[in-house]
């Protein structure tokens, strides 16, 4: 199957790129994607208790499965000024 | 230059925060006074915004109007503002009766005026009376202990119109053309005199960047009203070390939990918002993703132009020193962003070069809320907004009212002289103009967002014969305001706490009281009503208290803490807020709990619940929000989202198929917003101790120490005895 990782704000200007498609097996979960692209960009910081983890705009967890065609965003936590 | 006033003093020496001195003015007898304020004034009231409502509530009553005499503007600071080893200490509030509103306002704002007013020996200057020849400037020296109301002094026409320009030949005027860190000023532009959205400019110099820069309290008119007032500008200097401006009782904690707070920033900013490098305009891109950016009177929330304003593009062309941009020394989240030498294309001042602090991402949403997506223009906007004495937001959000206005026909060339399309940057330059000259169409704008209301009900009616109350009840929908202040800048058509967030905020709807977007449109952390209404109750009250003891949010609020996640509600970074509440025991030698800063808190807010309730603002009526803010009103709003509102009438309504017609849906999803809108105002009365109709119980009051005569008398009006059960909510 074919996901897509989005990135944004730092993530954007780290990774260089917006978006990033990768084939994966099926029955592959967020967690597995998240080493995936820190092996990709070693340089992003993908610490799990920075990050909001979306699949599809909805909240997900690090051990959700994965489906054909899913859109991962990897987001800071924002508090409003 | 004439002195028409001045006395001598000796600077009280602060003790844990506090100096318990605050100095009055009044300038229509030009009568100069300190009053030392009752060792049970600061339990009670705290500092800073609590101060400001303690005077408004005693000082003013329900027929004071923003140019009344007896108004009186506040600038104060608080207990822990001035410490440079806790960062985000140097905000302090300006607070008064709003042209805007009719009721209390304040706006914080940063830099080194609030520090050095306390080192000047004064918790809160108090402005009062109405000035009855001429301009004046108010100097406060601590060093000489002197303190005068001098004639304004002249520089020249550009010159005395702004506030920054204004500002610096003051400073130099004043201090043998010397700019230093030893002195602040703030000042108003003539902006703020021809309209009702008139801000304060705090004036500090900055000696890494060679220049004075500027920060705003911008909501709510607090610099229309000191130009009413006739005060055009409030010097203070002195030059007292930082380190003793509060005389902590244990000064080992203020570092510690300085230093604890400090170790936070530096390890989490560079990985989350990085607001650090980007400052605030790092939101843009988010909101846009999520459907928040206020794009065209927030019709739409997300535009495929925003790009061009995320913040990389103010990084590589405006952001070009790439140095801490803190507003007061020993912040190191240091997010208030500048750019140097950039050259102005339009406007009285085209072809100067100027630095410009910011922009904010509240001025790049405000800019989008009129279609443009040009970063030199957010840049001009930016800068002359500041100059005039102008909000960026308020200015924004009327702006795109009458943009809308002409989209939708209730505006014509007849009105206006000239094309209101969305995205006409020369347009909105044109308007920007005339709002702060006080001409042409800029007049009507200046006065905000429901007076233009009126007015374009008014021509629109006379022009088409259509009843005016029916055109005034079309406009209302999209008008962005409550309470008569515009909102900020957050689409909330998604998000029904935040909804709330603006409605209940006491002072309009301004974010600063509840930002609950994320918590509840991503994350989905508020699912039942209960729970938004809990959040609507605790993060007002968190908020307030920062408003109150002179201090910044962003270092709390958008830098989670590691241990955050591990908590029962990491949204409220609890483990951030203990380093709070040790810094504020350590200054002022309390023993305070999170609960009792909340308590503490929690009176406040009710003091000024009851001064709205005084005013007119008070009950639920005032907390209703108009229809954009709940959803879309027109079709073509719902057909550019409605993947999400089928979605969500789906789920709502449990039914698969909905109605074939765009206008059905839209019709079946405001019945459901509004429906929903006023349980949650049930909900959140009953959490706050209110009756159904938003008035505080008279036990609420009572548990603050706030029941007094004036009190009783006033719930009295509406109804309410102590022990009279059938005020109960629910």
């Amino acid at each position: 199957m074919v996901i897509s990782v989005n990135f944004y704000g730092l993530q954007r200007m780290v990774a260089q790129t917006d978006e990033v498609q990768m084939s994966l097996s099926d029955g592959t979960r967020v967690d597995h994607v998240l080493e995936a692209v820190q092996e990709r960009f070693p340089t992003l910081p993908l610490q799990k208790e920075d990050l909001l983890i979306t699949v599809n705009d909805k909240v997900s967890t690090a051990n959700q499965l994965l489906k054909e065609r899913d859109k991962i965003s990897l987001l800071p936590h924002i508090g409003g000024g | 230059m004439h002195v028409h006033s001045s006395i001598t003093y000796e600077p009280a020496i602060t003790r844990g925060g506090y100096t318990d001195r605050v100095l009055h003015v009044n300038l229509s007898t030009s009568e100069i006074d300190i009053w030392k304020m009752p060792p049970d004034h600061k339990d009670k009231y705290v500092g800073g915004r609590g101060y400001a409502l303690a005077l408004i509530w005693e000082k003013t009553r329900a027929e004071t109007r923003h140019d009344s005499p007896e108004n009186i503007v506040v600038m104060a600071s608080g207990p822990l503002c001035g410490d440079p080893r806790f960062p985000g200490s140097g905000k302090f509030i300006v607070g008064t009766i709003s042209p805007l509103t009719n009721t209390f306002i304040d706006s914080n704002i940063g830099g080194h005026f609030g520090p050095l007013l306390k080192r000047c020996g004064f918790d809160a200057l108090a402005v009062s009376g109405l000035s009855p020849d001429g301009e004046k400037v108010l100097q406060i020296d601590g060093d000489r202990g002197t303190i005068r109301i001098i004639d304004a002094p002249v520089f020249g026409e550009g010159i005395d119109a702004g506030g920054l320009t204004y500002g610096e030949s003051l400073l130099k005027a004043l201090n043998d053309h010397e700019l230093n860190e030893h002195s602040a000023v703030v000042t108003t532009g003539k902006g703020a005199e021809n309209a009702r959205f008139g801000i304060v400019n705090s004036l500090f110099f900055d000696r890494r960047r060679n220049r004075l820069r500027a920060k705003q309290a911008g909501r709510g008119g607090t610099g229309t009203v000191m130009r009413r007032k006739g005060l055009k500008a409030v010097v203070v200097q002195t030059r007292q070390a930082a380190t003793r401006a509060n005389q902590p009782m244990d000064v080992k904690g203020v570092k510690e939990a300085g230093a604890q707070l400090k170790r936070v920033l530096s390890k989490m900013d560079p990985t989350q918002l990085r607001l650090a490098s980007w400052g605030t305009t790092v939101l843009v891109e988010y909101m846009n993703k999520f459907h928040i950016l206020p794009v065209r009177n927030y019709q739409s929330g997300q535009d495929p132009e925003a790009e061009k304003l995320f913040a990389d593009i103010f990084l590589k062309d405006y952001f070009g020193r790439k140095i801490p941009d803190g507003c007061f020394s020993g912040c190191n989240l240091a997010c208030a962003k500048g750019a140097e030498d950039v050259t102005l294309t339009r406007g009285p001042w085209a072809g100067e070069k100027v630095g410009i602090d910011g922009p904010e991402y509240e001025t790049i949403g405000a800019v989008t809320a009129m279609g443009v997506f040009d970063p030199q223009f957010v840049m001009e906007y930016n800068w002359y907004c500041d100059e005039y004495g102008l909000d960026t937001i308020s200015t924004g959000v009327t702006m795109a009212f009458l943009m809308e206005c002409w989209q939708r026909g209730y505006l014509t060339k007849e009105d206006s002289e000239y094309d209101l399309n969305w995205g006409n940057v020369a347009s909105a330059d044109r308007l920007l103009h005339e709002t702060a000259n006080g001409t042409g169409l800029g007049a009507i704008c200046g006065d905000g967002t429901v007076r233009a209301r009126e007015w374009v009900a008014k021509r629109h009616s006379d022009r088409t014969g259509a009843p005016r109350e029916e055109v005034l009840n079309e406009l209302k929908a999209f008008a962005m305001e409550v309470k008569g202040l515009e909102f900020s800048m957050y689409s909330t058509k998604e998000s029904l706490a935040q909804q709330g967030g603006y409605g209940f905020a006491l002072k309009g709807p301004q974010h600063d009281e509840a930002w609950l977007i994320f918590i509840d449109q991503v994350h989905k952390e508020l699912p039942t009503f209960e729970m938004k209404a809990e959040a609507l109750k605790w993060f007002p009250l968190i908020r307030t208290w920062f408003n109150a003891v002179g201090l910044c949010k962003l270092p709390w609020i958008d830098v989670r803490h590691p241990d955050a996640a591990k908590t029962a509600n990491p949204a409220q970074n609890t483990p951030t807020l203990a380093y709070y509440v040790n810094y504020l025991n350590a200054t002022t030698g309390s023993k305070k709990t999170l609960q009792d800063v909340l308590n503490d808190s929690e009176r406040l807010y009710h003091l000024q619940k009851m001064i709205n309730l005084r005013q007119g603002k008070g009950t639920r009526v005032s907390d209703q929000i108009p229809l954009r803010a709940m959803g879309p009103v027109f079709t073509n709003e719902y057909e550019g989202r409605s993947e999400y509102y089928d979605e969500w009438l789906r789920e709502q309504t449990g039914q698969k198929l909905l109605p074939a017609g765009v206008e059905e849906r839209l019709k079946m999803l405001i019945e459901l917003r509004k429906e929903a809108y006023q349980k949650l105002c049930d909900s959140v009365y009953l959490e706050k101790g209110y009756t159904t109709d938003g008035v505080p119980l008279p036990e609420t009051l009572e548990r603050f120490g706030l029941l007094d005569e004036r009190a009783a008398a006033l719930l009295s009006e509406h109804g309410l005895g102590w022990g009279d059960d059938r005020r109960l909510s629910n």
